[in-house]
């Protein structure tokens, strides 16, 4: 009886042991960008901007707007403490921004290492890169919504169904870490009230080095992994006629039997249906052709942007981590990066268009 | 000496073995043992997490053999292979690890909330708490604890599937090519794997209350198959889910895969997954400080009731002594070392000295 009357006594007490966080009382950090501070700023400093979302009685959202400059990115939290009514907490982030200068100068680890060791962050936070200034692109209202959630989603349905490679705060980890890749971010900007995604960015260890365009992202994700999404590729045959394919799914293979004389054959295929075309009639013929333009197009688009890789010496398609799993004995990843910029490295693309939509 | 004499009303049925197993293994060592296994066997840690689990399946089964001839427990069997005082201060030994497994179960995963979910959490507090709810199992006697363990293999066993998670983002090229590393890098990786498998030999204490021991070998070795079975999984997916480097930053890498978990009611899956932990350290807690209070029961004839309260005292003062990550780490690594030692060095060496005994004995 008296041990049962201890034990309640004492999970009575524990309540009150540790600090609570009421959710009325805490600044919720959704979004973080990192800049360099301003020209008059010192160096080796960073500027850090949070917005923390506000919600109103009458249902408005107000994005609260904090900028500080400090060494260390916890210091700029203590910092953003000292102007704030109520403590920052960061366990609801879910996009943290780099500026692209801040990308190509310095180098992101060292931010993105702070965000993985606070255990209260989760893995699945996006990472972006901003060309646009970040202040501007933080502090503009995208409408009645949290701005955090706003980029956010536009990052995650573009990268679940759209054309954008799926990236997050692990991927980054994973590929930064690994023997053979190199990571990549989304690339966004500010365009006018919208934040557009404009390609992506690719990293050598973690600094930014080159970018690919939005319009070939497409390419990229054929190039890179398996998917299916919604987004469609545009085939122009001639001047009149073009037709747009909607991708049904995806698939890369590679080919790594010959690496012992330095080859190997990437195979890309597509499964794709059309969704629109402009010419007059879809026969069997016009089909192949539009297939066979597609390819060649894919094909020369990628084996540029191979070659592109190679010369910057940047694997984002993991080629080095599949070569090496293939590698008895051990594998070495000086030598990997002084074999990969004169690889042979062919790309083949395989379209398949398997309906034309219900018209005939 | 004789072997202890258990009143039937005071013995569980064997297959409570299998629980008693499996929970005084799946401790904290599950948290973060993948790191010290892919140290030096890589990608091929998970053959290595296998390998050194079917191993302990041997030593598990020369345990039986031991205490089948015995009919006692670790304490009678000291005594009467190295007689009273030699016997004596070898099990005084073996209640010192029992009870620093205890200790160090205990600071670990103090440790791991203060990381992971409250850092202001005072250990003492938190610590007196946790015991007074092992000192409430143990007051009931070895039947409680068996019946503890079964709660704490059943109620968090859905954590196995938290392992789904991951598997989303699992390279599981990652895993090839199978076999690329040396004999010796693959047994530092079984040297590490092992660690977390170890508490066990807390059999060699509670066979006696065991109705019919002959019969709970199969379900001790079943319980143990599980571990290996949950462990080369937790390892396969570990290794497909981090690049090496990766992993080796990672301390918590069982933890840090939860942070991937993306569950519409709950932000952080990790508060739901260390609080269900809780029921996981129960057990292990209980097991180990019963088999110590049972050891110094046996050896002084001061009764296990009385001497629990000493025990969970100096475990609570001894784990909050433990302040820094490097200390906890070398607790860890100090039990670890001589566990390793007990199973695979010292278990066999009590069967070789047992038989041959037998030997000299019935010849003379």
């Amino acid at each position: 009886m008296t041990r049962l009357f201890l034990f309640l006594v004492s999970m009575i007490l524990l309540t009150g042991c540790v600090q609570k966080s009421i959710l009325d009382d805490i600044q919720m950090v959704t979004i973080i960008g990192y800049d360099l501070p301003d020209a008059d700023g010192e160096m080796g400093q960073i500027k850090g901007i949070a917005v923390s979302p506000q919600y109103e009685a009458d249902g408005r959202i107000e994005n609260n707007v904090f900028v500080q400059t400090a060494e260390l990115s916890k210091e700029i939290r203590s910092q953003y403490n000292s102007e704030s009514p109520k403590p920052f907490v960061s366990g609801k982030l879910e996009v943290a921004l780099f500026s692209q200068d801040i990308a190509e100068t310095e180098g992101i680890i060292e931010l993105v290492d702070t965000l993985q060791r606070d255990p209260s962050i989760g893995s699945r936070v996006f990472l972006g890169i901003s060309s646009s200034d970040m202040e501007t692109l933080l502090k503009t209202n995208y409408g009645n919504v949290d701005t955090g959630t706003f980029i956010h989603d536009t990052l995650s349905h573009n990268s679940r169904h759209g054309m954008l490679p799926e990236t997050n705060l692990h991927d980054f980890l994973y590929n930064f870490y690994s023997e053979g890749n190199d990571p990549f971010l989304p690339l966004v900007a500010l365009d006018e009230d919208k934040v557009k995604i404009m390609g992506i960015a690719l990293f050598k260890g973690d600094k930014m080095v080159s970018s690919i365009d939005a319009k070939d992202l497409f390419t990229f994700k054929v190039l890179h992994q398996k998917f299916s999404s919604n987004d469609s590729f545009t085939v122009s045959l001639n001047d009149e006629e073009h037709a747009a394919i909607y991708n049904i799914a995806s698939k890369r293979d590679l080919n790594l039997k010959m690496i012992g004389s330095n080859k190997i054959v990437l195979h890309g295929k597509v499964l794709g249906v059309i969704k629109e075309y402009s010419g007059e009639k879809l026969t069997p013929a016009k089909l192949k052709e539009i297939e066979m333009t597609m390819e060649k197009e894919i094909e020369k688009k990628g084996s540029e942007m191979i070659e592109e890789f190679q010369s910057l010496n940047i694997d984002p398609l993991s080629l080095g981590n599949n070569v090496r799993s293939v590698t008895r004995g051990d594998f070495n990843k000086e030598d990997w990066n002084k074999r990969y910029p004169d690889m042979d490295i062919t790309f083949k693309m395989d379209v398949t268009i398997t309906e034309s939509g219900v018209i005939e | 000496m004789a072997g202890p004499e258990v009143k039937d009303q005071y013995k569980v049925s064997p297959f409570l073995v299998f629980y008693l197993v499996h929970s005084v293994q799946v401790g904290v060592g599950v948290m973060g043992f993948q790191r010290i296994s892919a140290e030096h066997a890589g990608n091929d840690a998970w053959i290595s997490v296998l390998a050194a689990g079917l191993s302990l399946n041997v030593i598990i089964f020369l345990i039986y053999k031991i205490m089948m001839k015995e009919k006692g427990d670790l304490i009678s069997l000291h005594q009467n292979l190295f007689g009273k005082w030699l016997g004596g201060f070898l099990s005084l030994i073996a209640i010192a690890y029992f009870i620093a497994m205890g200790i160090t179960v205990l600071r670990t995963y103090i440790e791991v909330v203060q990381v992971w979910m409250f850092p202001d959490l005072n250990k003492w507090i938190f610590g007196t708490v946790f015991l007074l709810l092992v000192y409430y199992c143990l007051s009931g006697g070895f039947r409680v604890v068996a019946g503890i363990s079964f709660f704490g293999v059943v109620l968090p066993f859905y954590l196995v599937l938290t392992m789904i998670f991951p598997l989303f983002y699992g390279h599981f090229r990652d895993l090839l090519p199978f076999f690329n590393h040396s004999i010796k890098e693959m047994y530092e990786g079984v040297k590490g794997a092992s660690l977390s498998y170890l508490g066990f030999t807390t059999l060699f204490m509670y066979l006696p209350f065991i109705k019919e021991p002959e019969k709970s070998h199969r379900w001790a070795q079943g319980g143990h198959l599980l571990t290996v079975f949950i462990y080369t999984l937790v390892m396969i997916t570990t290794l497909a889910f981090f690049s090496p480097e990766q992993l080796q930053k990672t301390i918590w890498a069982t933890l840090t895969t939860w942070k991937i978990a993306e569950m519409p009611f709950v932000q952080r899956f990790e508060y739901i997954g260390i609080a269900s932990w809780a029921l996981v350290i129960l057990p292990n807690l209980c097991i180990t400080i019963w088999a110590g209070g049972r050891g110094i029961r046996r050896l002084s004839r001061i009764s296990q009731r009385n001497v629990t309260i000493p025990i969970l005292v100096f475990v609570l003062i001894s784990s909050s002594l433990f302040a820094r990550r490097e200390s906890i780490d070398l607790l860890n690594e100090y039990t670890s070392k001589v566990g390793f030692f007990f199973v695979y060095v010292y278990v066999p060496f009590l069967f070789v000295v047992q038989y041959i005994k037998g030997k000299v004995d019935g010849a003379g």
